[in-house]
């Protein structure tokens, strides 16, 4: 206590989640690119591009053959095999450009692509070879809307919105020609009337499916894998269960461990973010988080996907429609659940827009994503600590125009009396990292050359050149030091302050307190603060020291 | 460099605690009451002149047969004197009981050697310069021609407006006792708590204002007790020495 006087400590949570509520009264606390580690809150993963395969469009899928050791990444209608040193085969083309595609791969070394229109085969140990599939079901009662491998079958979810679209379809291996598939069966989602649009194989359930529809999912159990002829269809619904949420997109449909969570729905009630787990279904969306989920204008527009990292698992979904003529309909948000802290997060790129990451893989001992905003992979790890939009290269530095310190932003929750009684803030204190940012000095003077069309030149011996007195040893080096913005509220969240700056210590000074001083007086007050930071960010809870009459803020 | 009346109340605001000096600026609210303090807490120096930092002069001219004068703004006269060409001659102040209470000749016309001050506001329309509150000097004989006459006394402090340059006002350090006295005048309008270091502050200054700021002239003078002052001016000054010989 600095303020001796009456000055209470009174902690505020900069540790926290995404646990805003319906109206900013309730709660504005968000979390922008941080999650809570050990009780401290810590940057997310920053990613670097490390392989272009097309120079615009985006990515549509992703997918890891562990067999195979090499990874199938579909970029716009061009279907891509990456051996582990990222050298990219072209495997084949679809006939669809965009969309979310999924993958899947069966024992026989057939992996199986979908895109909502077509589904193909790649028998990987063959010279390319992606095949369409059409024999009397696909185009017909089969629009192939979503692939999962279970138990020697290709199952299919139908895009089709008409008699045939309660049916869902099994598919095995033509052991004849290792390019196509044949087909096994028919099923049907059962309980409500509805359109089986997606099936997924239950993680850690091995014989269970989950089988979704627009209003209601149901499990279905294989039960045989004899031949149809026998009479016997591979799977049974259970019938008594079945949980009373469809799903809204089948791309917010991902799973990972012993958990599938989905963008759930039904014909009563507005989106929620669902989870199944063992034997039972939860809604873990806060009141929020429901609103704006119940705002999204295009929910088709949106991907997902399941990853751990750092020990965490979790759920990103993201919405990414964007309305050039409307922008006030786009939709433009990135949320995160992790499932070891049970919090929400957000995250954004370094415009604070939606996340690039739309299918990630486990790769070669690296985690990698495929975009939705170009035709590139990008490394994802905590140990990148900014957005690198640059390939990398042994030779020359990355392009700094192409280097983003990410968007990590804290809004904590608002500070109140118990009683409404003002009180007046002498100081806001947090406990951060310093001192361990290896980010590079800035030189001022320093100028890069570049062409008309804004790409950097290089000489022979790829150096980059520079005007007369205008290069690395020309120019002093200043430090760099990280900055941190505070910006209160004092009307519950709804407006905010002026941003007040303090500087991090230079590499090597490690004390670790960085303190704001006056804050004013108010009875409720909502601190905000924004970390740029080139190296990774590591903050603790924070203390305002306050004065007040009686009682406590809390 | 300029250091406006907006910058002394937002400084108060800020030493107060009530607004931040880093993260908000003072609401247009908050500036009116602050301004409305501050003209308070100015007009309160004109009860307790202790807290005004200097005395001044003020030139007057005499006026035949009138006996009294508004001054302005007048708290406290130190020395009045007047002028018959290029001489000053001094006169003497009476109480209110003698200046009030003693007879004397009303039909007389001569040196204004007598005077009296007494504290008033004027209600209803404000007179030349636009104050209300002031004194009324009073002298005695009525002057019998237009001396020209110098007070040295304590003026109040006049009230002040958003945009007025405080700099070429009051020294540096009163600017300072103005900003501490305001913010704790703020924290009584806003029922806050008032810092412990602007109490102690305040206090510090106000007892150096008063110690040295405007110093009394304390040399002595006696009345005697056993001398031919009777309270009132005989005729055989008013007749033979017309104020000379008082």
């Amino acid at each position: 206590m600095r303020n001796p006087q009456s000055a209470l400590d009174q902690p505020f949570k900069l540790v926290g989640s995404s646990v805003f509520g319906r109206y900013a009264k309730v709660s504005v606390e968000k979390t922008y690119n941080m999650f809570i580690s050990d009780e401290w809150l810590v940057n997310f993963a920053g990613y670097q591009r490390v392989l272009e395969l097309l120079p615009s469009g985006e990515g549509r899928g992703a997918f890891v053959s562990s067999r195979g050791n090499f990874a199938i990444v579909v970029i716009n209608a061009n279907v891509y095999r990456i051996s582990p040193t990222l050298f990219p085969i072209l495997i084949g083309s679809m006939n669809t450009s965009t969309g979310e595609v999924f993958i899947d791969e069966n024992l026989s070394n057939q992996i199986c692509l979908v895109d909502g229109v077509n589904a193909y085969i790649y028998h990987w140990p063959d010279p390319p070879n992606l095949t369409l599939q059409a024999d009397a079901q696909f185009g017909v009662t089969l629009i192939p809307n979503y692939v999962t491998y279970h138990n020697t079958f290709f199952l299919f979810g139908n895009a089709l919105k008409d008699s045939n679209g309660a049916a869902w379809f099994v598919y095995q291996e033509n052991a004849g020609d290792l390019t196509q598939i044949t087909y096994f069966s028919t099923q049907a989602l059962q309980t409500k009337a509805d359109y089986a649009i997606a099936v997924k194989r239950i993680p850690s359930q091995a014989s269970n499916v989950l089988v979704f529809g627009q209003n209601v999912c149901e499990i279905h159990s294989l039960v045989s894998t004899a031949p149809i002829t026998t009479g016997v269809l591979p799977y049974r619904r259970n019938s008594s269960v079945s949980i009373d949420y469809g799903c809204l997109s089948v791309n917010t449909i991902a799973s990972n461990e012993d958990k599938i969570a989905w963008l759930g729905v039904n014909a009563s009630s507005s989106p929620v973010i669902m989870v199944f787990s063992g034997q039972k279904e939860t809604r873990i969306s806060s009141d929020g988080i429901d609103y704006i989920l119940s705002r999204i204008n295009r929910p088709e527009k949106s991907t997902a996907l399941f990853y751990r990292q750092d020990g965490h698992l979790f759920y990103q979904l993201t919405f990414y429609h964007v309305d050039e003529n409307n922008p006030e309909n786009s939709d433009n948000l990135t949320l995160t659940y992790d499932f070891t802290t049970e919090s929400f997060f957000h995250l954004s790129d370094q415009n604070l827009n939606y996340h690039p990451a739309r299918q990630v893989i486990y790769f070669d001992q690296q985690t990698y994503f495929i975009s939705l905003n170009n035709g590139s992979m990008y490394r994802w790890s905590t140990d990148l600590t900014q957005i690198n939009e640059d390939l990398p290269s042994n030779l020359v530095e990355s392009d700094p125009r192409l280097v983003f310190d990410m968007q990590r932003i804290r809004v904590c929750d608002t500070i109140r009396h118990p009683k409404t009684a003002p009180f007046s803030v002498k100081t806001a204190i947090i406990t951060i990292d310093q001192g361990n940012d290896p980010t590079p000095g800035i030189q001022e003077c320093l100028i890069y050359m570049i062409g008309e069309n804004g790409v950097r030149m290089f000489s022979e011996d790829l150096i980059q050149l520079v005007p007369e007195n205008a290069g690395e040893e020309d120019c002093a080096e200043t430090p760099y030091r990280g900055r941190v913005d505070l910006s209160i509220s004092k009307d519950g969240g709804e407006t905010f302050s002026n941003t007040v700056s303090r500087y991090t210590n230079p590499l090597g000074v490690r004390r670790n307190i960085m303190k704001w001083e006056n804050l004013g007086w108010c009875n409720e007050l909502t601190p905000k603060f924004r970390f740029w930071l080139g190296g990774r960010s590591v903050v603790q809870n924070g203390v305002l020291e306050i004065i007040q009459d009686k009682g406590g803020a809390q | 460099m300029a250091y406006t009346v907006s910058n002394l109340i937002s400084g108060a605001y800020n030493l107060s605690g009530i607004v931040s000096r880093d993260f908000e600026s003072t609401s247009g609210p908050q500036l009116n009451l602050g301004i409305d303090s501050l003209n308070d807490l100015l007009g309160e120096t004109r009860s307790e002149s202790g807290l005004i930092p200097y005395y001044k002069e003020y030139n007057l001219t005499a006026v035949a047969g009138q006996e009294v004068y508004f001054i302005p703004n007048l708290v406290e006269i130190d020395t009045f004197v007047f002028f018959i060409d290029s001489v000053r001659y001094s006169t003497l102040g009476n109480q209110r009981q003698k200046y009030f209470g003693s007879p004397r000749a009303e039909n007389v016309l001569s040196l204004p050697f007598n005077w009296h001050m007494e504290r008033t506001f004027v209600a209803g329309t404000l007179p030349v310069g636009g104050v209300g509150s002031g004194a009324n000097l009073y002298v005695y004989f009525k002057p019998n021609q237009a001396y020209p006459m110098t007070i040295w006394g304590i003026f109040g402090l006049t009230d002040a407006l958003f945009n007025d340059d405080l700099s070429i006002i009051y020294d540096r350090f009163y600017i300072s006792y103005l900003r501490y006295a305001l913010a704790e005048r703020i924290c009584d309008d806003y029922s806050y708590v008032v810092p412990e270091n602007i109490s102690s502050r305040l206090d510090m200054m106000k007892a150096s204002i008063k110690k040295s700021s405007a110093e009394m002239d304390l040399t002595q003078s006696t009345i005697s007790t056993v001398g031919q002052d009777n309270g009132g001016v005989n005729y055989g000054q008013i007749n033979l020495g017309r104020g000379w010989t008082v």
